[in-house]
C-alpha cells in the first residue's frame, strides 16, 4: 500500500464506483484491520481462550462494519488529523465496546442498588490500604466515608446513585452501567456530571477541601 | 482496589467543571488530540476540556489509550501487518506468564 494524502483518501473514497474507489476501500479495510488487531493484542487478557481464527473473524467483522460507518461519515472528516487516525477511532470505539460487552454479566439497576452499601464499606476494609493505618486515621476515614455516603443518599436520586456506585466505586465500564440504566453512554455521562456537581457543591457547603479529605485516605 | 477507587472518586468530584464535554464530542476530538500529544505537546494547552473528560470517563480514556497506541506505531512506521498480530493469538490459551518470548524447541 502506498501512502495516501488526506486529499487522496477523500477523493478516492468519494469517487464513482470504479477501480480507484475499490482500491481505496481495500486499503482502508487493510489499515483498519491492522489497527484493530493492535488494539486486540493490547487487550489479550480480555480474550483469554480466543484462538487465531476467532480473533481474525472478530477483526474482519469490525473492519467491515467500520468501512461502512466511515463511508457514511466521510463528510464529518474536517482534516484536523491524518485521515487514518480519524478512521482508527471508529474501529477502536467498536472494538472497545465489543470487549466491554464480553465482560459484562447482565447488570441491573436493582443489583446496583443492592450493592451500594457494600461498595462504600469496601473502601474502608480494603486490605491493601490497611497496612500502615493508625487508629486515629481509621476514625477519620470512617467519618469522611460515612459523610460522603450520607450526602450521596440525601442529595442524589436513585439513578445518579447507581451510576456513581457502578462506574466510580465499582470500576465498571460506562457502557455496562449505561446498559443497566437503559441510557446511552452520552446520557450516562450527563447524569454523572450532574451528580458530581451536586456532590461537589455539598462538600463545599461544608467547607471540606479536597486536601482535608484526601489526607485521611492517603499516606 | 476499592480504596483506590474511592480516592479517585473524591478527586473526580473535586475536578468537576460547571460544564463538561460529552462523550460524543470527546470521541470526535480524539484523533487531533492524540496527534497533538504524540508531537510532544501538552494536550491541556489546546484541549483542556477533552483532557478533563478523559480524567472522568473510563470508557473514553480506554479508547484514547488505544488510539494513541495505534497512532504512535503508525507514526514510527511500525504498525504491524495483520498477519504479524494474528500470530500472537496462535498459541492457545493466551499466556500471560513470564515465558512469553521463550524460544520454542526446535
Ligand atoms: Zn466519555
Amino acid at each position: 500500500m502506498s501512502p495516501r494524502s488526506n486529499e487522496n483518501w477523500l477523493w478516492a473514497l468519494s469517487e464513482q464506483p470504479g477501480e480507484a474507489q475499490a482500491e481505496a476501500l481495500q486499503d482502508l479495510r487493510e489499515f483498519l484491520l491492522r489497527a484493530v488487531l493492535v488494539y486486540l493484542t493490547l487487550h489479550r487478557s480480555d480474550l483469554a481462550g480466543w484462538g487465531r481464527q476467532a480473533v481474525h473473524d472478530l477483526a474482519e467483522d469490525l473492519a467491515q462494519e467500520t468501512v461502512l460507518e466511515i463511508r457514511e461519515n466521510l463528510a464529518g472528516f474536517r482534516g484536523e488529523s491524518k485521515f487514518t487516525t480519524w478512521a482508527y477511532r471508529f474501529i477502536i470505539n467498536r472494538a472497545a465496546s465489543e470487549l466491554r460487552r464480553q465482560r459484562y454479566r447482565n447488570l441491573s439497576l436493582d443489583q446496583l442498588r443492592e450493592e451500594e452499601p457494600a461498595a462504600f464499606q469496601a473502601a474502608l476494609s480494603d486490605r491493601d490500604a490497611l497496612g500502615r493505618v493508625d487508629p486515629d486515621q481509621m476514625v477519620e476515614r470512617r467519618y469522611y466515608l460515612n459523610l460522603l455516603r450520607e450526602i450521596v443518599e440525601t442529595e442524589l436520586n436513585e439513578r445518579q446513585r447507581a451510576a456513581i456506585v457502578g462506574v466510580h466505586l465499582q470500576g465498571r465500564s460506562m457502557d455496562e452501567v449505561a446498559a443497566a440504566l437503559g441510557l446511552s453512554r452520552n446520557a450516562l455521562y450527563k447524569l454523572l456530571h450532574d451528580a458530581r456537581k451536586r456532590l461537589k457543591a455539598r462538600l463545599a457547603a461544608r467547607h471540606l477541601s479536597e486536601g482535608d479529605i484526601l489526607a485521611a485516605f492517603e499516606g | 482496589m476499592a480504596h483506590e477507587l474511592f480516592i479517585k472518586l473524591l478527586r473526580k468530584i473535586y475536578a468537576t467543571g460547571e460544564s463538561e464535554l460529552d462523550c460524543e464530542r470527546v470521541r470526535a476530538s480524539l484523533p487531533a488530540y492524540v496527534e497533538f500529544e504524540l508531537a510532544g505537546n501538552d494536550p491541556a494547552v489546546r484541549f483542556p476540556q477533552v483532557k478533563a473528560h478523559l480524567a472522568q470517563c473510563p470508557d473514553c480514556a480506554e479508547e484514547h489509550e488505544g488510539l494513541r497506541a495505534v497512532a504512535s506505531l503508525e507514526a514510527k512506521g511500525a504498525l504491524p501487518e495483520a498477519e504479524e498480530s494474528l500470530k500472537r493469538f496462535e498459541a492457545e490459551p493466551v499466556q500471560e506468564s513470564a515465558d512469553i518470548g521463550a524460544v520454542p524447541a526446535p
